[in-house]
């Protein structure tokens, strides 16, 4: 049987008369990366501010472990890690200090606290810096620290909200390398949020959709994304003959042409891996002249689009 | 038999440095002491010492004999500590201090993080105002301490002066600032739990306790309204501890239990609603 780390059920909030939240049944499944997607103000952040006993819903319940969220609060926040959309610290504590005072409250002993807080520290990046104070830090800098307290208790779930957020490139693929490590590595089950689509198809084995409040997707990427298409842009010397012989195929749905010698292929997404053994041997045959071959788009990008209806 | 005692008094103690309001203690207490308001606080607190130094040499002991002056400075002391220590300055500086706890950690975003770990709400207001409580001592004891050694050592000797350093009286003073810092500290704290803001905080707990100092001893249609302040409750109970306000008698009457249990209730009370306060709120 599969066991859900957390479950909603019709988890509602209200600001006033302004529904952020309607009815979300999340499902996040024991060692699971699940990305959790939304536009801006979708209510993402306000979903996980429940999760976490920061909100109270206006109806409907929150389960983490098993365990009311807001009767058991202790019990479930021992077991959880989580990094705030915006990573707050204190702003005059040394960076080994705060970790070590998390560490402290998530009830390790000092010494216990000081050990981990280094590790940590060295883990994301900023061992370095461990003497310096949190208000010196660089907004990414101070993400890292925020996933490093998130780390400090060895949580068995880990709640990130928005965690790639004012990162540069080569430190979002380390945090998100580093996610994927923990789930595959410790088994650490872990909920990301975030717009950023391509980053969380990298990293998530689920998504949940959400918009306006209400959950309009949920399942693992694979299931999802079965119904969408693939898109590739191949550039030959005859497109012409190209697309005869490869809208004879039942998995190329339609071919466009761009330009003196581009096409646009718009294929099943489950049987896409057909077009990359079977595209060679067409041009063989054809004695075509391949000019450049390119997959076009992200499919979950496609399906988040057509989601939230903006295509 | 002593090595079980040994090992049981190693366990508690290493549970205890363990426990994770100690942890809050220890933190809050570390930051509110490296902030500015603190070193305001405690700067001003020291005023009465240097003024006292600068003016010691005024007051003979030729005069009416050192015995005199001693009782003398003893009653200058508890004017001071009624009028001064827990007056005015000393309220408005509890209170900015006070009102950081808990609206500081809003305005910051950082009680969202407390709020995530698995610590009950109560222990973290109640950390808070331990760490509180520790600041006021550190705030007011130096004061004190350097008073009773300035008088001790013009009035009798060096040793003398470091022997009145554990006196009684110097004990009850201390009490006495206590007392007062400690109930501002807590009527702020309820204020630091409502607001996100420390300033709405401190503006409104002083408000408040300016307003009900000034109205409450006007109020005619009660018997000797200002027994229903805080500085007369503490001049009962200085008074009631020995100390010697006024030369022609009493100044202050009334039951000294009666006085500490009403203190004890409305902090207990005070905290008591921080607590629901905290836990009633949400974090954004």
């Amino acid at each position: 049987m599969v066991e859900n780390v957390i479950e909603t059920e019709k988890l509602t909030k209200f600001y006033g008369e302004r529904c952020a939240v309607y009815r979300v049944n999340l499902r996040v499944t024991k060692g699971v990366v699940y990305g959790f997607l939304g536009p801006n103000g979708a209510g993402k952040s306000t979903t996980i501010g429940m999760l976490v006993g920061c909100l109270r819903p206006s109806y409907g319940r929150v389960k983490i472990f098993s365990l009311d969220v807001f009767k058991h609060r202790i019990e479930v926040m021992s077991r959880v890690g989580y990094l705030p959309e915006k990573p707050v610290a204190y702003r005059n504590m040394r960076l080994e200090g705060f970790l070590e005072y998390m560490g402290r409250l998530e009830g390790l002993t000092r010494k216990e606290a000081r050990e981990k807080a280094r590790e940590l520290l060295e883990f994301v990046g900023l061992g370095r810096l461990a003497v310096k104070k949190v208000g010196t830090l660089s907004a990414g800098e101070r993400q890292r620290l925020g996933f490093a307290q998130a780390l400090i208790g060895d949580p068995e779930l880990l709640i990130l909200d928005e965690p790639t957020s004012n990162l540069d490139p080569v430190a979002r693929f380390e945090i998100l390398s580093k996610i994927r490590l923990l789930a595959s590595e410790k088994g650490v089950t872990t909920l990301i949020s975030s717009h950023v689509i391509p980053e969380v198809g990298r990293v998530s084995d689920y998504v949940g959709i959400i918009n306006n409040g209400s959950l309009i997707a949920q399942g693992p990427i694979s299931d999802l994304i079965a119904q969408e298409e693939d898109e590739y842009l191949v550039r030959v010397s005859d497109p012409e003959r190209l697309a005869t012989r490869l809208l004879e195929r039942d998995y190329i749905l339609e071919a466009k042409f761009e330009g003196k010698d581009g096409i646009r292929l718009r294929v099943d997404v489950n049987n896409a891996h057909k077009l990359w053994v079977e595209l060679p041997e067409v041009l063989t045959e054809e004695k075509l002249a391949l000019y450049g071959f390119k997959p076009v788009g992200d499919p979950l990008e496609r399906l988040f689009l057509r989601k939230v209806g903006v295509a | 038999m002593r090595d079980l005692l040994k090992c049981k008094l190693k366990a508690i103690t290493l549970r205890l440095s363990n426990a994770k309001i100690l942890a809050i203690i220890e933190v809050e207490s570390k930051r509110m002491v490296s902030s500015r308001r603190f070193k305001a606080m405690l700067a001003i607190m020291m005023l009465p010492d240097i003024l006292y130094l600068l003016g010691s040499g005024n007051v003979s002991p030729a005069l009416g004999g050192t015995k005199v002056c001693f009782e003398e400075f003893w009653r200058q002391a508890g004017e001071l500590i009624i009028n001064f220590w827990t007056g005015l300055p000393a309220q408005l500086l509890a209170i900015l201090v006070a009102s950081e706890l808990i609206a500081g950690e809003f305005n910051e975003g950082t009680f969202k993080l407390l709020m995530t770990k698995p610590i009950s709400k109560s222990s973290v207001v109640m950390g808070k105002w331990i760490a509180f409580v520790i600041c006021m001592i550190i705030v007011s004891l130096p004061s004190l301490l350097f008073l009773a050694l300035i008088v001790s050592i013009v009035y009798k000797g060096w040793w003398d002066a470091l022997v009145s350093l554990v006196s009684y009286d110097v004990l009850v003073g201390e009490a006495a600032v206590l007392l007062g810092l400690i109930t501002f500290g807590s009527f702020t704290m309820l204020f630091s739990s409502l607001f996100s803001r420390p300033l709405y905080a401190a503006l409104s707990a002083f408000t408040l306790m300016a307003l009900y100092q000034f109205i409450v001893p006007n109020l005619s249609w009660l018997e000797n309204p200002a027994r229903y302040t805080l500085s007369y409750q503490l001049g009962l109970f200085l008074e009631e501890c020995g100390f010697v306000l006024s030369p022609g008698g009493r100044l202050y009457e009334g039951d000294l239990q009666v006085m500490l249990l009403t203190i004890y209730s409305v902090n207990c009370l005070l905290m008591a609603t921080s607590m629901m306060a905290v836990y009633h709120r949400e974090v954004k």
